[in-house]
């Protein structure tokens, strides 16, 4: 099983030495010029202002989002503050409005309702006939 | 060094290529096949659901009053396996709370994850609590309904709602659908600690509001009703009473009271007999009240002239044979009189009125009875209305046309009696009772409902007439609701005295509803009122009934702003 791998090890042994002196009618081997390592530089800085102006990007872009998200919030929760503080000043002022409180009130301060009420229709009154009102009841308490 | 040979090489390389494909396949699996199972469960584990309860509509009166709303209140619960001491907390919870606490120890003890602890807490309380900072016990958001007039807001009317919120009796329950709302979620993304991940998945299904509901229902009117019912029934003792005002022409419901009732902020104190609405459920025999219809046939059909005259005894005989004879009395004894048929209204007379109902038939007397509505709802806007009773002509007997006429024998609503006011109130047409005029949505545009349907009962013609002579019963020296009369204005109104039958169901009682149904002003008709009570000390109609009448006819005319009318024309009597 092992016999391919001295096969090729056999002929690498046979490949003759590689000539160490250059041929005749080719270039010398010269020091590579340092304009390519700047050129190499150049890249790499561009490459990292680029990164990092998308790193700062997503961070600025993630902050906003995070800042619009909690003002989103807020507002939603003083929308719903405002709805409950508005429904409690509601039934707020549907109890003092209420006909119970306004009566012990006024019977507080000794107020009655007259014996009669007689509400008197001015139908079809002229204009500044009977006052410049336009309205067609006139409320008399007390007659009779 | 020998290496590994060929064979191996490729079982290895076979092996391997077999897990890649069995990972490859079951990622497949996991990622294709079974993705919406394993992507839900992820969801459930990182993105919370947060229920929106939708804010259950108001029900204002008819001037955009608040008489019913929901404010926001908190749920109290606990998870028992968390609280390390339940008796110091049940014993820190129960002042804020109002409740005692062996019983607030008894849901804080246990190993259960969620228990009740209160409902409904008012935010404030719920914030005290939450300052103690007592570990197991969390909050959740709820509504509480609020009826800011209290027990003088139309609570029979009103209804009341469940603990839930939903709706459970009155215009609460009727009107469930506008009302309620649509609830909506937020679902929001989360961190293993519980916080919002600002940039996560959100997605908000805001809640849809319910709708108001704008009543009938004058608050100021209805106070006036329900103070000055409760005085009466205190006044004369009585076991209760009701009080219905109705515009005639369009059939709204003013004021609707039945004493005895109950706070609506308060409803688990309230005795069961006082949740109902006796105005729209409760039957009762009307008595003198349906003489009404008596004289409205018998002058639509021509069944009796105006001026023809009746000899009216003070009691009136039929004898069926076998004994069996029945007899029915004048409220009074006297001499035989002559009468017209205005006279016998105005009197009140049984014996006269029975008279002109035998000239009237069963046939037409039956039919009359069913076109004013008896025995069939009246159709308002209201849960679990009673129609009443009304026997099918043939299960009449000789002596229905003794008694029905009279208005004993049939069974009706205080609502259903006030609407056959209305229908001769309104020239003969009947326009179907209600209690709900618009809704308006959470933007304040408000939607008013249609009109409610009509039917023609009489003629304009008959309801003049009868007019006239309900004017007399008030006007008249001789007739029996003189009580209700206010000055300066033509009332016309009827008294009823009704024997109550026996529970047993043998025969009637020496017990009495007394009644005065009637509307002002006369000639121009802009409300209608029914008083009702039940065992007043003073029994007649005229004498309990009347003056609660005149009380609140004259709070009505002022609230209503209601001018004085003209005089009717009154029906020829022969008294006079």
């Amino acid at each position: 099983m092992s016999a391919p791998a001295r096969q090729v090890r056999a002929r690498q042994a046979v490949r003759p030495p590689a000539r160490t002196t250059p041929s005749r009618g080719r270039p010398s081997l010269r020091v590579v010029p340092l304009a390519s390592r700047r050129r190499s530089v150049g890249f790499w800085i561009l490459a990292a202002a680029l990164l990092g102006s998308m790193v700062v990007g997503i961070a600025v872009t993630y902050a906003l989002t995070a800042q619009a998200a909690f003002e989103m919030r807020d507002l939603a929760e003083q929308r719903t503050t405002l709805t409950r503080s508005n429904r409690e000043t509601r039934a707020q002022i549907a109890v003092l409005m209420s006909e119970e409180r306004i009566d012990k009130w006024a019977k507080r301060s000794k107020l009655e309702y007259p014996d009669s009420i007689e509400i008197i229709n001015v139908r079809d009154a002229a204009p500044g006939e009977s006052g410049s009102s336009p309205s067609r009841d006139a409320l008399t308490a007390g007659a009779g | 060094m020998r290496g590994p040979s060929l064979g191996r090489l490729g079982a290895l390389l076979i092996v391997l290529a077999v897990g890649f494909v069995a990972v490859t396949v079951r990622l497949g699996y996991l990622q294709v096949v079974d993705r919406e199972r394993f992507e839900s469960k992820a969801i459930q584990q990182r993105v919370r659901t947060v229920p929106l309860p939708a804010v259950r509509g108001a029900i204002l009166d008819r001037n955009e009053r608040d008489l019913a709303l929901s404010l926001d209140a908190k749920a109290i619960y606990a998870d028992q396996r968390f609280i390390p001491d339940p008796m110091g907390a049940a014993v820190r919870m129960s002042e804020p709370l109002g409740i005692k606490p062996m019983e607030l120890a008894r849901a804080l003890k246990g190993e259960s994850s969620f228990v009740y602890v209160a409902r409904q807490v008012d935010r404030e309380v719920a914030e005290e609590i939450a300052a103690m900072n007592i570990p197991g016990i969390g909050f959740l958001e709820e509504s509480k309904r609020h009826y800011p007039a209290g027990d003088m807001g139309a609570p029979q009317v009103m209804g009341f709602v469940g603990i839930d919120g939903e709706g459970l009796a009155g215009l609460e329950l009727q009107y469930e659908d506008v009302l309620s709302g649509r609830p909506g979620e937020r679902q929001e993304e989360i961190d293993p600690a519980g916080h919002q991940i600002p940039q996560g998945i959100q997605v908000v299904t805001p809640p849809v509001p319910g709708q108001d509901i704008i009543s009938t229902i004058d608050a100021p009117l209805q106070y006036r009703a329900q103070l000055a019912l409760a005085e009466t029934v205190k006044s004369e003792r009585a076991k209760g009473g009701t009080l219905i005002a109705m515009d005639p022409e369009t059939g709204d419901i003013l004021a609707m009271a039945s004493d005895p009732w109950f706070d609506p902020n308060n409803v688990d104190r309230a005795k069961e007999i006082e949740l109902s609405n006796p105005a729209v459920q409760a039957l009762f025999e009307p008595g003198s009240v349906n003489k009404v219809i008596t004289a409205s046939a018998a002058v639509e059909e021509r069944a009796v002239g105006l001026t023809e005259r009746f000899r009216v005894y003070d009691s009136i005989s039929r004898d069926f044979g076998d004994g069996d004879r029945v007899t029915v009395h004048d409220s009074h004894p006297h001499a035989p009189e002559t009468m017209m048929l205005g006279d016998i209204i105005t009197e009140s007379s049984n014996v006269g009125t029975i008279m002109v109902a035998g000239q009237l038939g069963e046939d037409e007397m039956a039919s009359y009875l069913s076109k004013f509505g008896f025995g069939r709802d009246s159709g308002i806007d209201f849960p679990y209305e009673s129609g009443g009773i009304l026997p099918e002509p043939y299960q009449w007997s000789g002596a229905t046309m003794l008694n029905i006429p009279i208005g004993q024998g049939v069974s009706v609503t205080p609502l259903q009696m006030a609407s056959v006011y209305a229908t001769v109130a309104n020239d003969g047409v009947s326009v179907q009772p209600r209690l709900v005029r618009a809704t308006r949505d959470p933007d304040g545009t408000v939607h008013e409902l249609a009109a409610s349907p009509t039917r023609r009962v009489v003629s304009k013609d008959t309801a003049d007439t009868v007019t006239g002579m309900l004017s007399n019963v008030v006007s008249s020296s001789r007739g029996t609701g003189t009580e209700a009369a206010i000055e300066g204005y033509w009332v016309a109104g009827k008294t009823g005295t009704a024997q109550k039958p026996r529970e047993n169901g043998s025969g009637y009682s020496h017990r009495y509803m007394a009644s005065f149904i009637g509307f002002l002003p006369a000639d121009d008709p802009q409300i209608v009122i029914a008083v009702i009570l039940d065992e007043p000390a003073q029994q007649y109609g005229g004498l309990a009934a009347a003056p609660l009448f005149q009380q609140f006819g004259k709070e009505a005319i002022a609230r209503l702003r209601i001018p004085a009318g003209g005089r009717p024309d009154l029906p020829p009597t022969a008294q006079r």
